[in-house]
């Protein structure tokens, strides 16, 4: 499965370097000498690192429901980017600050067996047996803030922003899900679930700092937009992460 | 001392000591890194009545000339409260500061914060949502400052919970790295 999402991946990049590759031919006017961090993010990129994020499935219904997390783990970063298009500056004292966008593509991996059950906590959940896993690879136009240099001349930013794309995203396993009774108390039932890859809202949040060629990130990734079984399936991750980047 | 409204008053105090303390000193603003540590006072609308507690921040500072300033800043939070539970909090956010010319400095600031409502070592709420804030702060010659700030942001609930409403307020001493 994951050397089947790793040639999707390699499949899926060639048309955003291609798209990333027309950005660079028409020389953008707005990125002005005084933005030296437009100058290094006019080209494409590829981080590598590790996060430690934490990963929560959800499928709702009126009246049942199932939640399963992975109580946070560390996972593999992986996240491509295209040239960036910059929509408006203004400027500071070093470099400027710019709106800007560009395209963000990740892959993910959900490996979620602790069940958050009516009893337990909200989101620290319990080894009761269930597991679902899955993989998700998204493209998103990225629409974001960033200032930057903090030293003059120097390869370094902060930015914030926000995607809104699709993700293929396929999982399987076989959760626990509630459903409250009219006598008060609440039935747990298994139910095996397959969902070949399909597409899902993809919707992400990202507080990056980047120095040299360091990103440290704050991310959050939202899946939705999908029923599987009359639910309504969603997974969301939230992460911290360092990673490396490659430009070319 | 127990009294929260008398730590705070002694928070109070202790700020405007150090200010009084560096009043002469001339800050020259610039680009750099800031670590910040602090207390705070917060109060809730109805889940947890006061709280107090202690957090770290770091900012990066990004100036736009020599009046303005633009700093993005993370802040991680742990506080008691009159309840059976503890706060973890999280903050994001973005403050602009106009700088006097002198050492003194006015802001506000925009944020996106994720709380954590703790009993024991169990989870039991996780809270999220935006906020909005004011701060004024001195920072002298050395780098050093102290800062003052309130906040106030909605707690929301993925669990279907009503929202709530918090307030806060913060007093910071930190170094900047320019």
């Amino acid at each position: 499965m994951k050397r089947y999402a790793c040639a999707i991946l390699l499949l899926c990049l060639l048309p955003l370097t291609a798209w990333a590759d027309d950005s660079q031919a028409a020389p953008d006017s707005s990125a002005s000498s005084n933005d030296p961090v437009a100058e290094f993010l006019k080209g494409q990129s590829i981080q590598l690192g590790l996060s430690y994020e934490q990963g929560t499935f959800k499928l709702n219904k009126p009246g049942s429901s199932a939640q399963l997390t992975d109580n946070g783990r560390t996972a593999l970063l992986i996240n491509y980017t295209t040239g960036e298009h910059i929509l408006g500056t203004m400027p500071m004292k070093y470099g400027d600050a710019a709106l800007a966008w560009s395209v963000v593509g990740s892959f993910g991996q959900q490996d979620t067996h602790d069940q958050i059950n009516p009893y337990s906590s909200a989101i620290i959940g319990q080894d009761k047996g269930s597991r679902v896993t899955g993989d998700f690879l998204s493209a998103a136009p990225f629409l974001y803030m960033r200032l930057g240099p903090v030293y003059p001349g120097s390869d370094s930013f902060w930015l914030f922003g926000y995607g809104l794309g699709v993700a293929m995203y396929h999982f399987g396993g076989n959760p626990f899900v509630y459903t409250p009774q009219a006598d008060g108390s609440i039935l747990q039932t298994s139910m095996p679930i397959t969902q070949h890859a399909v597409p899902f809202l993809y919707q992400t949040w990202r507080w990056q700092f980047h120095y040299g060629n360091w990103d440290v990130l704050f991310t959050g990734k939202s899946l939705s937009g999908h029923r599987i079984n009359g639910y309504n399936a969603s997974y969301e991750d939230y992460g911290l992460g360092l990673a490396y980047t490659l430009r070319f | 001392m127990g009294n929260p409204a008398m730590r705070f008053f002694a928070l109070l105090c202790l700020g405007a000591t150090l200010c009084a303390w560096g009043a002469q000193a001339q800050a020259a603003p610039d680009n750099g890194f800031g670590l910040y540590a602090g207390a705070l006072s917060s109060r809730d609308s109805a889940l947890y009545g006061n709280s107090n507690g202690g957090f770290v921040q770091v900012d990066v500072q990004f100036m736009v000339d020599q009046s303005w300033s633009l700093n993005p800043y993370l802040l991680l939070g742990t506080e008691s409260t009159n309840r059976t539970f503890d706060i973890e909090t999280g903050e994001g956010g973005l403050q602009a500061r106009y700088w006097t010319g002198g050492p003194w400095y006015f802001g506000g600031q925009f944020l996106f914060h994720d709380s954590l409502l703790k009993q024991g070592s169990t989870v039991g709420s996780s809270l999220y949502g935006p906020g909005i804030g004011l701060g004024a702060g001195w920072e002298s010659d050395s780098h050093w400052s102290v800062s003052l700030a309130t906040n106030v942001y909605r707690m929301w609930s993925a669990y279907g919970q009503p929202a709530t409403t918090r307030s806060e307020v913060l007093l910071l001493v930190g170094y900047h790295w320019y």
